[in-house]
């Protein structure tokens, strides 16, 4: 193989690994420029920060002044026109700067003499891509060098197939994401600590409460990056040698065909935290741990974590939302959980049996229970929904 | 292409600029080991000496047969070729590539008819080895060493084990030799045998041989396994031998000089001291050690004989005794169930150390749940086989370390290495009278302590590990390709 079919080939497998996420758009337009002979490839594709090229580092002048410009630009301008006219015949072609724009038209405009011709951009080859709006690349080099010939026409059309699709797998990753976003937020929004890790320990995923138990000084749980490469993932351990072991031991079998457990994890200060360990379900593993079909197979267990060395009981306003409660009935309903009797709550308000009896009965019809006991329960289940761990 | 003789072992060197032939003429007093320890501390050419200033001639001497190379990337070019491997290959894959021919069936040796050794021969009492070319190596021997390097032949009275072993042998007189016969190696336990029926031990002491023959004459077999049928599972081809003219053995056709006779345990005479492989000359006055008495010398015309100046790292007693003992305790481990990604004895170790590495998730693979247990398991692993029974610390660490980069281990050790927490102390087990810093009691009872120190990542941490500040680690891997890509672009060569 020659060096340049090396070298394309090498450029191919960068492009898509750009497009996968798994790779730098840099690499690729280091390596089109060295294929090109070219000074400068651009490429400006959709992102969080706006609009912006993948294929160069960002360069402060060259931004502030390609931004003012990049409305008249004659080849984007040109672009757009053929995407709109005739799409189907100009993706994965590539054509001189010259069948684009017109030299003498090129030569007189504001861009070229304004801009072009201060970076490097006299001499053009544009290749076409796109999905819903023309995404062109464009290579570049300054008058010195010379103009780009046949040769180069047919190196960018072998790579602009391979363009086209890398794009369109940005596109499909970035639907995917954004499922998986909403999943990730909506585990966030929980009353409880929630990961994922996998049989190793490593997370694949902690939702908010939990991440910010794990940063917590005194906590008894803590994630901890490791090596040995940059990048190598976030693991959680324990303090203590024991509970780590415990924690081990719960974690595979969660992910070896068992049911996992639960065990309790004590901070510095105290505090115990209980930690439920279960196997983590397919789809949801998949989602939050953005894992891709093949790695979706590795067993990965479920935590779920909580406080319980505190009286745990529904707020307030929660109740009056809820129920309806009046403000009186809510903190009566507060003050009964944990077992007290009609009486110690009217000592404690200060006020009448009668009316704290009165308050109960409306608390058992408006919350539908039964009976006090049937209301414990309520609220000793929506106590698991309040907040804890903040 | 195989190589089935030294001859063509030197032709292969040659041709990768691994031979450097010496006509001026060398002593063979001090002289002569004084050439090859300075090839061995430079990693130069190995010495072929062609002429003497103090012998008659008709022999040559190969310094430094198995030492390593100053040429980048081919530190360990005489092994690899030796072994029939890419001259690139390195420690670790020849280490891996000689553990994996332990599960093959052995292929036997194949006795040949005629071998070149047999064009020059004496017996009886014409045999005369101070007609031979032996060096005095280093200043402190107690005498002039024959073998060190040559492959000792012996075989049990009932014919079941045929043992080839390396064991240094100093020359007595004209017709006798002596050297270590220690009870627990297999040359002491096959001469054991035969003393048991009130006879001496036939032995065949093979110079000069096939280039692998050494380094399985080091490896540390179990007894009753063959070295023949292993290397030829090793090689994947059988070895030749040829029958012996005086004693009922066959020795590997491909010798340069073929001494043969009888090992009497009972004959004691005045052995050593020699520079041995720990890098000291012994302290020690001679020692009383067994007789080999000779009935018969064969050699080539112009017979090369190899030579090993034993002393620091790194000569051969750490290449083709110390390699195939990482091989052979790496078997081991697996076998154990330890999920070793290698065991290396470094070559600067002076077969000291044993660095032992496994996997992040070494709990998961080997059931056993803390770094101290497993140290401990790993160390009755190590110092319960023969291979270990020599080594005295032992190194765990994660796999991310090289142990073959001397100074990635050494940065690993210093760093990993908690001075108090999780090692596995052996406090009285038996060693190798051999180890450098042994104190006499210790020699004469043939017992001391050893260790296994814990490098592992902190039990809590799980599989986590230590997030390395390097360049090939402490990047993203597109920045660490970009930089290597862009490298002569910044202007570095």
């Amino acid at each position: 193989m020659k060096d340049t079919e090396r070298e394309l080939a090498d450029c191919v497998g960068a492009i898509y690994q750009a497009g996968a996420g798994d790779g730098s758009w840099l690499d690729v337009g280091d390596r089109i420029c060295r294929i090109m002979d070219a000074r400068r490839a651009l490429l400006v594709l959709g992102g969080p920060g706006g609009p912006r090229n993948v294929l160069m580092p960002a360069d402060g002048s060259e931004s502030a002044y390609s931004g003012y410009f990049h409305a008249r630009d004659p080849y984007a301008a040109k672009a757009r026109h053929d995407f709109a006219t005739a799409r189907a015949h100009h993706l994965g072609n590539a054509k001189l700067g010259a069948e684009l724009v017109a030299e003498n038209d090129l030569l007189r405009s504001e861009y070229y003499f304004d801009f072009a011709r201060h970076h490097e951009r006299r001499h053009v080859i544009g290749g076409m891509a796109g999905l819903t709006e023309a995404t062109p690349i464009l290579v570049s080099r300054g008058d010195e060098s010379g103009a780009f010939d046949e040769t180069h026409i047919r190196l960018l059309k072998t790579l602009m197939p391979h363009v086209q699709r890398a794009i369109e797998l940005r596109a499909r990753l970035g639907r995917e994401y954004e499922a998986s976003a909403l999943t990730r937020a909506a585990l966030d929004a929980l009353p409880v600590g929630v990961g994922v890790v996998d049989a190793g320990l490593k997370i694949r995923f902690v939702n908010d409460l939990a991440r910010r138990y794990l940063a917590g000084p005194d906590s008894g749980l803590f994630s901890m990056r490791s090596g040995p490469y940059a990048g190598s993932g976030v693991y959680l351990a324990a303090m203590s040698r024991e509970e780590t072991s415990v924690l081990r031991r719960l974690v595979a079998s969660a992910t070896s065909g068992g049911t996992g457990g639960a065990m309790r994890v004590t901070s510095r200060s105290g505090a115990v935290v209980g930690l439920m360990v279960a196997p983590a379900p397919q789809g949801l593993a998949a989602e939050v741990s953005g894992m891709d079909g093949g790695a979706a197979r590795e067993a990965l267990a479920l935590l779920i974590l909580r406080p319980l060395d505190r009286k745990v009981a529904p707020q307030a306003d929660m109740l009056c939302e809820m129920f309806g409660f009046s403000r009186a009935e809510a903190e009566v309903a507060i003050a009964l959980t944990g077992g007290a009797s009609a009486e110690d709550v009217a000592r404690g308000r200060g006020v009448s049996l009668m009316t704290v009896r009165s308050q109960i009965r409306s608390i058992l019809g408006k919350s539908e229970a039964e009976n006090l006991r049937d209301f414990e329960r309520t609220m000793a289940t929506l106590g698991a929904f309040v907040p804890q761990l903040r | 292409m195989p190589l089935t003789d030294l001859r063509q072992y030197i032709e292969a060197l040659r041709d990768l600029g691994e031979i450097r032939e010496i006509d001026a003429p060398v002593s063979l007093d001090l002289e002569l080991g004084a050439i090859i320890r300075r090839c061995i501390e430079t990693g130069a050419p190995a010495p072929l000496f062609n002429t003497f200033s103090d012998h008659p001639g008709g022999f040559r001497i190969l310094g430094a047969p198995g030492g390593i190379s100053a040429q980048p990337g081919m530190e360990l070019v005489r092994v690899a070729v030796a072994l029939e491997l890419p001259p690139t290959t390195g420690g670790l894959a020849i280490a891996e590539a000689i553990a994996a021919s332990l599960d093959r069936l052995a292929i036997d040796p194949v006795v040949v008819d005629a071998a070149p050794v047999f064009e020059n021969t004496v017996t009886g009492a014409a045999v005369d080895l101070t007609a031979l070319p032996v060096p005095l190596l280093h200043y402190g021997d107690g005498g002039r060493y024959l073998n060190t390097f040559g492959c000792i032949v012996a075989r049990t009275p009932d014919g079941s084990w045929t043992n080839w072993s390396i064991a240094r042998m100093m020359v007595i007189d004209g017709k006798r030799l002596s050297g270590i016969v220690a009870p627990e190696q297999h040359l002491g336990m096959v001469a054991k045998a035969w003393a048991d029926l009130g006879k001496p031990m036939p032995f065949a002491l093979a110079l000069g041989v096939e280039p692998a023959i050494p380094f399985i004459c080091g490896m540390p077999l179990p007894a009753q396994v063959d070295e023949g049928g292993r290397l030829g599972a090793l090689l994947g081809r059988a070895i030749r031998t040829v029958q012996c003219r005086t004693v009922d053995l066959e020795a590997p056709a491909s010798a340069e000089i073929l001494i043969e006779g009888h090992l009497h345990l009972d004959e004691l005479v005045e052995e050593g001291p020699m520079g041995e492989f720990a890098g000291y000359i012994p302290l020690d006055t001679q020692m009383r050690r067994p007789t080999y008495r000779v009935s018969a010398i064969s050699h080539r015309d112009n017979a090369i004989l190899p030579v090993v100046a034993a002393g620091e790292p790194v000569e051969e007693n750490h290449t083709a005794w110390g390699l195939p003992c990482s091989a052979q305790i790496l078997y081991d481990l697996r076998k154990a169930g330890i999920p070793a990604t290698t065991a290396w004895i470094p070559l600067q170790s002076a077969l000291h150390w044993l660095v032992v590495t496994v996997p992040r998730d070494w709990r998961r693979r080997s059931g056993i749940g803390e770094s101290g247990a497993f140290c401990r398991r790993i160390g009755q692993t190590v110092f319960a086989s023969k291979a270990g029974a020599v080594i005295p610390k032992v190194i765990v660490l994660n796999d991310d370390v090289d142990p073959t980069d001397l100074k990635e281990l050494v940065w690993a050790f210093a760093t990993r290495c908690h001075p108090l927490l999780g090692h596995a102390v052996f406090d009285d087990i038996e060693a190798a009278p051999l180890l450098a810093y042994l104190r006499r009691s210790e020699k004469v009872a043939g017992h001391t302590g050893k260790i296994v120190y814990n490098c592992l990542a902190p039990d809590e941490w799980g599989e986590a590990l230590p997030m390395r500040a390097s360049f090939r680690h402490g990047y993203p891997a597109e920045i660490v390709d970009r930089v290597r890509r862009r490298w002569s672009e910044y202007g570095f060569s």
